[in-house]
């Protein structure tokens, strides 16, 4: 079997190796004249690159399946997976996944991350102390397996838990979303622009107040970093995703810019340019990027994502080429046999996790979702964090019409072309603003018009984009045409057989399984059918989250009780005993999630030596009393014969 | 004279146990001995008070930032075969009664452990910046706390940068300005 599969995925290697030499090829013999290639050649060239992009995203998602010893034709989303949902482990993968449309059980995801949201709600900080990217990377996770982040279960007092207004426009309410960098505001756009999000407004934050702090921190090179001065491409391709919405903007910003400790207005699209422009310039020779000195696929793959979110063609756009090398050129280098992809080529010896020969969970998914960007971008279908339903046909034909239009206005516009301009630029005015950010090329047509003094009446973006309150993100298959994922729930026979499969003596192993049927229940259509197992679960969940809490006052009273250990004493037994007694009452599994028990056998050992010792002196002590007595007795009844025979001699 | 004797002998024999080798081994396996292999370690806050002004208000107080910054002095431990860094961290603020929170190693990306706070500090308490480090021999590893494997002799230090390491770890952004 395990032979086998490996024998699957070498020849489909060869199969991906040659399809990437065919592509190779293609761009090579295209890219010079491709302005000139008619829509027929591109069309080809298109096809090719979806569907090879398609091929290595299901072998990245396989090679995930791998890893987690999974069936490569069961599900991702199980137990195991599920096990670290809420986690950035666990939410990136449904992430890519969804957005592709790869089939998979979205609905054991939102069953779990709901779960773990409302848990996580109950404690004091909530999903985290200083981290907004907890809300937005949950959240967007939740989008792309097509729930709902607005209303994500409820929290103590009982109130629906809104991930998207505590984790973006209101966060600044409980914590700044820039406690934590850049990164907090260039997610919580990301977030908030997601479904376009209606802001209200009493709200802390606004699309302005987010955008102007992004802004602040371009550098003075003209990108984006964490910590240093210098731009750093994963951080300016992000900052790119995340004021892409804008681009078409013509609102002016009046900002004070850190790095150069200036005053400065400018409009998003000025400083997105300077950004590309910088990225541009950081793309090394073969095609891929280097972050801290180090080319990887992490930083390649996010500039992917920024690049299809302004509709550059990373394949086709000279800026992007070096030496003939594109970004998948680039990226194809971190590619392994296994169908992951590693992060560096580069090995540090003193570092284990750097396996250059190795693929990694991290680069993986990252690339992943990159290449689900590209299909996207290709396909015609949304950018990757625009989760919104797909637009319908006349809407992608009315405005791929204006895009054609606007190619045709001349670089060196005349009088002559007012009447043309105008037209194209009143045909651009009918695209809802919402829309709006899909006309690529808009920025020409504003240039022309600048150019000619014709006056641009385009309303503000920022004000009219945030358009929904609610809603579940769609997923849509990349695969298969844009087929829609049905999300009709029916409980089958065969899950109500796994239910009543689930061992008596239920074990937190099992939290997973019954939180999503209980899930799939409550959801089905046919939920009248089984109300008595929906019962039954319901029990069991609870039964679970005893033991979960009796696992976590286990650990507390292991903690209270045993340290410092040199204090540890037989007035502990009690104490000692009452948690070795616990601890045995716990199934197999449940006892792995006691930590230190160690300690607790070494503390019981320790007080039985010294109850022993105790014991053993007492027994000597009385042992020495009762020789002793003997003794004594013998003397004085030696001393008494003497004496006697002292007065008979006498 | 026979009351002596017996209290002599308690005596004696109080502090005596008598265990089996594998009762003493276990019950004695961090007692630091001529033969045992050990290592240092440290946990230290100090660079927060030079940023008190930034710290997280409700962390104002001595109970979290002591006057000097040293949340644990050096401390020896015995080095059991293989551990690492993370190893004898949690034994440590576990012996010493330390809170901490970290993430498991499959629980983020790094593949390894990842400390989030120690004695309630936590990453970005003072500013965006802000996090905890490891140090081991004065050299600051680019890999998970899990994932450094000690030797004899090693000293571990566990620092509170306010400023993303530049406050803790001098020699490295000189280096790093070299090479811009």
């Amino acid at each position: 079997m395990k032979m086998n599969r490996e024998f699957i995925t070498q020849n489909s290697l060869l199969h991906w190796l040659n399809k990437i030499i065919i592509l190779i090829l293609a761009i090579f013999l295209t890219f010079p004249s491709f302005r000139s290639v008619t829509i027929a050649d591109t069309n080809d060239v298109k096809e090719l690159d979806s569907d090879l992009f398609l091929e290595l995203i299901e072998g990245i998602i396989q090679w995930k399946k791998m890893t987690i010893n999974t069936n490569i034709n069961a599900p991702l989303l199980n137990n195991t997976f599920l096990e670290n949902a809420g986690e950035t482990t666990g939410d990136w993968y449904p992430l890519g996944m969804g957005r592709s449309g790869y089939e998979d059980d979205y609905e054991s995801y939102l069953a779990v991350i709901r779960e773990v949201v409302e848990k996580r709600y109950k404690q004091e900080n909530k999903l985290s102390d200083s981290k907004a990217t907890e809300w937005h990377r949950i959240s967007l996770a939740i989008l792309a397996s097509g729930g709902d982040p607005t209303n994500m279960g409820n929290d103590s007092s009982g109130k629906p838990i809104n991930l998207i207004a505590e984790g973006t426009y209101n966060r600044g309410k409980t914590r700044s979303l820039g406690a934590q960098g850049l990164n907090g505001w260039i997610w919580g756009l990301i977030t908030l622009d997601s479904m376009r999000y209606f802001v209200p407004e009493k709200a802390y934050d606004t699309r302005q107040s987010m955008i102007i702090e992004i802004l602040k921190m371009q550098l003075t090179d003209g990108g984006f970093s964490l910590s240093k001065s210098t731009s750093d491409p994963d951080m300016t391709a992000m900052a790119i995703q995340a004021l892409a919405p804008y681009y078409n903007s013509e609102e002016s910003y009046t900002y004070h810019q850190k790095a150069r400790d200036k005053q400065v207005t400018k409009k998003v699209r000025d400083v997105i340019n300077e950004a590309v422009e910088t990225l541009s310039e950081l793309q090394l020779d073969g095609g891929d990027f280097e972050s801290w000195e180090t080319p990887n696929s992490e930083s390649t793959a996010q500039v992917i994502v920024a690049l299809t979110s302004l509709g550059i063609d990373p394949l086709k756009d000279e800026r992007f080429i070096k030496n003939g090398n594109t970004v998948i050129h680039g990226i194809s280098k971190y590619m392994m046999e296994d169908g992951g992809f590693i992060h560096s080529e580069s090995f540090d010896p003193k570092n284990p996790s750097s396996l250059p020969d190795e693929s990694n969970t991290m680069a993986s998914e990252q690339v992943m979702y990159a290449l689900v960007a590209l299909v996207r971008y290709y396909e015609n279908f949304r950018t990757l964090y625009d989760f919104r339903e797909e637009m319908d046909n006349d809407l992608k034909k009315q405005i791929e019409s204006i895009k054609q239009s606007i190619e045709t206005i001349p670089d060196d516009p005349h009088e002559a072309d007012i009447h043309l301009i105008k037209q194209i630029f009143n045909d651009y005015l009918n695209v809802p603003i919402e829309e709006r950010s899909y006309v690529f090329n808009y920025y020409k047509l504003a240039d022309a018009m600048e150019k000619l003094g014709i006056e641009n009446t385009s309303e503000p973006i920022t004000e009219h984009i945030g358009i929904n309150k609610e809603g579940k993100g769609t997923i849509v298959s990349l695969f298969d045409n844009g087929k829609i994922h049905a999300s009709d729930i029916v409980f089958t026979e065969n899950d109500a057989v796994s239910v009543s499969n689930l061992p008596d003596k239920i074990t937190t192993e099992y939290y997973v399984d019954v939180v999503t049927y209980i899930e799939k229940l409550e959801h089905a259509s046919n939920k009248g059918d089984y109300e008595q197992l929906l019962d039954e679960l319901t029990d069991k969940k609870k039964k679970i989250e005893e033991i979960e809490n009796e696992i976590e006052l286990i650990n507390q009273a292991i903690l209270d009780y045993l340290y410092p250990f040199s204090d540890i004493g037989i007035k502990d037994k009690e104490k000692v005993d009452d948690i070795v007694k616990r601890y045995e009452a716990l199934s197999t599994y449940d006892r792995q999630k006691i930590q230190n028990y160690e300690d607790v056998e070494k503390a019981e050992t320790e007080i039985n030596s010294l109850i022993r010792a105790r014991y053993i002196m007492i027994g000597v002590c009385l042992i020495i009393i009762v020789v002793g007595f003997f003794y004594i007795k013998h003397i004085r009844k030696r001393r008494r014969e003497k004496l006697q025979q002292k007065m008979i001699e006498d | 004279m026979i009351a002596f004797i017996v209290l002599f002998i308690a005596i004696i024999i109080n502090g005596t146990k008598i265990q089996s080798v594998e009762e003493y081994y276990l019950t004695h396996i961090d007692d630091i001995t001529e033969d045992s292999e050990t290592v240092f370690i440290q946990i230290n806050a100090s660079t927060i008070l030079d940023n008190w002004d930034r710290l997280d208000p409700v962390l104002r107080s001595e109970k979290y930032v002591p006057h000097d910054g040293m949340i644990l002095e050096r401390t020896e431990y015995v080095l059991r075969p293989n551990e690492t860094v993370f190893d004898i961290l949690q034994r440590t603020v576990r012996y010493n009664q330390i809170h901490m929170e970290y993430q498991g190693a499959n629980e983020n990306i790094y593949n390894s452990v990842y400390i989030q706070g120690i004695n309630h500090l936590y990453e970005f308490s003072v500013g965006p910046s802000s996090g905890w480090m490891y140090a081991v021999n004065g050299e600051f590893p680019d890999y998970g706390v899990s994932k450094y494997v000690l030797e004899d002799g090693d000293e571990i230090e566990l620092l509170y940068t306010c400023d993303l390491g530049r406050d803790v770890r001098n020699e490295f952004i000189e280096k790093r300005k070299e090479s811009n």
